[in-house]
């Protein structure tokens, strides 16, 4: 089936009783165990789908879909010049992520969802900034040796993932594209002035010396190009949400409806890892209670989903 | 250098891209790719992807309503920090640009949408733009969205933007030329009727004619154009329902 247009199907009495009745449709699906969710009309819908590369002005793109969410995620590269002072200062204050050089922003335009109005980002943009940035600062799978550029300058990155179309599970199909999308970074060569007691052996992977020594940091002539491996090789960051009810049944990448059923608490786990490195839950965040073997249960699946996800939508 | 600039937009009779001066870039569109929404539809123009939605007719808020109890439409245009070729830059909400756009696409929309139909109610468009262009491709993407949710409409709004070098028109200006600063003008009309016309740079009196002669062919070919994806669209549908 097409990855882009993914709705369950109702036979007319069905649909006409969901409508009428919402909530006792609802508890009637669960208490036969069945899913509305288009995550959850096939195993692969529940992993989702990447097109990495897709977008033409970004260094590094991608495009998730995961059942009806979707989310597109640009980053872009600039070059900032560091300070001793100012280094020192700023890793004091500011969050992992800022110091390692990546600046992270989730955006949720109206155009993805009727909750969402135009004006300064909503408390759900906010929140979601705030648990994708956590989750890749955590993670330990960021190499932040492979943004600087001779000894006084830094590339920052800035990652933006916009929100296409919301139907729950926003964090999953975020942290899949900007995966997808940090391990698709392709930036020009960049050509720093030599200094006297300039070192060539720590100006890390990016750079190229020159002799002239009155011009910045500036793009290599020859036009050639490089991946920085920003995330390790074969890594990735994951979430996987799941929706418990009445500590019993267990939902996994849930949407929109399912996550904003009654007396459900959301687990929302965060993977990292793939490559040579080994794959471990970073943190757990819940919304509402469950008991701790269900909790278990989710790491367990997150973990086997994270393998599922390296193997399949960001296999390269 | 302005000889030097006409050579670079236009040598040996083709453009930029290979184009001759009066072919279109690659138009295709997909219409209902976000089944929450009440009408949406993703347009690929060239090297831009826009996606529409269209929320309504829906209930209007007091505070919008004008006297004649009219419909409101009100567009939300939004341009992602990727979405340029060139740069990126952070793009704020209050953003001028942006605004102006999406004004120009509502006063476009309002001699096209029947809106004596949809009193006291209020259809909100959406427009997220990627890999920037221009406003026609962004009336393109609004005109099949509104078809999708099934407003009534005059006609199908068909929007493109002509420019004039050495003498002869330029149909479908993409970026390059647009920024080179030829003398331009976008044109949304629906059949014979031309419902915006704005020029960017200056352009002379003499030449205002032809180009408008030109762009109204040029709209009547995208509506074609466009029109036959609808249809396809339409009959997937049919077909999905009979077999159903």
């Amino acid at each position: 089936s097409k990855p882009g247009m993914s709705q369950p199907m109702l036979t007319d009495d069905a649909a006409d009783w969901n409508l009428a009745v919402p909530a006792e449709f609802a508890k009637a699906l669960l208490a036969n165990r069945l899913r509305l969710a288009a995550t959850a009309a096939s195993p692969s819908s529940r992993v989702g789908h990447v097109t990495p590369g897709c977008l033409g002005g970004a260094a590094g793109s991608a495009i998730s879909v995961l059942g009806n969410t979707k989310f597109a995620c640009g980053v872009s590269a600039s070059v900032v010049e560091l300070s001793a002072a100012g280094t020192a200062a700023a890793a004091a204050g500011c969050h992992p992520l800022l110091a390692a050089g990546v600046v992270l922003n989730a955006d949720l335009p109206p155009v993805c969802s009727r909750a969402f109005r135009p004006g300064p980002p909503s408390d759900t943009a906010q929140a979601l900034t705030v648990q994708v940035s956590d989750a890749l600062a955590q993670s330990g799978c960021l190499d932040a040796a492979q943004l600087t550029v001779g000894p006084r300058h830094r590339l920052q990155l800035h990652v933006d993932a916009v929100c296409l179309s919301a139907d729950g599970s926003l964090p999953d199909a975020c942290l899949l594209a900007v995966s997808a999308a940090l391990a698709n970074l392709c930036l020009p060569r960049l050509v720093v002035p030599a200094d006297a007691g300039h070192d060539d052996s720590n100006s890390g992977p990016s750079v190229r010396s020159t002799a002239a020594a009155d011009v910045g940091v500036r793009r290599c002539p020859s036009g050639e190009k490089f991946r920085p491996a920003v995330l390790r090789p074969g890594s990735a960051v994951i979430c996987t949400s799941f929706v418990a009810i009445d500590n019993d049944q267990l939902l996994s990448v849930p949407d929109g409806r399912e996550e904003a059923l009654p007396g459900a608490a959301i687990v929302r786990v965060f993977t990292a890892g793939g490559g040579d490195l080994p794959v471990c839950v970073v943190s757990v965040q819940m919304v509402g209670e469950a008991a701790s073997e269900l909790v278990g249960r989710c790491c367990r699946e997150a973990v086997e989903r994270h393998a599922a996800c390296l193997a399949g939508p960001l296999a390269r | 250098n302005p000889d030097s600039l006409m050579t670079d937009i236009l040598l040996n009779g083709r453009r930029v891209d290979g184009r001759r001066p009066n072919e279109h870039r690659l138009l295709r569109a997909q219409l209902g790719t976000q089944p929450q929404a009440d009408g949406s539809a993703l347009l690929e123009h060239g090297n831009s992807r826009l996606l529409a939605t269209v929320h309504g007719p829906a209930q209007a808020r007091a505070a919008d309503l004008s006297p004649e109890e009219d419909c409101v439409l009100r567009v939300l245009y939004n341009k992602p920090p990727f979405a340029s070729m060139t740069e990126r830059r952070r793009r704020g909400r209050g953003d001028r640009k942006q605004d102006e756009t999406a004004l120009l696409i509502e006063e476009a929309l309002g001699g096209v949408v029947l809106k004596q139909l949809y009193r006291r109610s209020q259809i909100e468009i959406r427009v997220l733009q990627s890999d920037g262009s221009e406003l026609s491709a962004a009336i393109n993407a609004v005109s099949l969205a509104l078809m999708d949710a099934g407003v009534a409409m005059r006609g199908h709004l068909a929007a493109v933007t002509v420019g004039y070098c050495d003498q002869a028109p330029l149909v479908d200006l993409n970026s390059y030329e647009q920024s080179a600063g030829l003398p331009s003008l976008t044109v949304a009309c629906v059949g014979q009727r031309v419902l915006h016309a704005s020029v960017g740079a200056r352009l002379h009196s003499q030449q205002l004619d032809p180009l408008l002669a030109c762009a109204s062919r040029a709209c009547a070919c995208v509506a074609n154009q466009l029109g036959q994806d609808v249809k396809a669209h339409l009959l997937a549908a049919c077909c999905f329902q009979s077999a159903a």
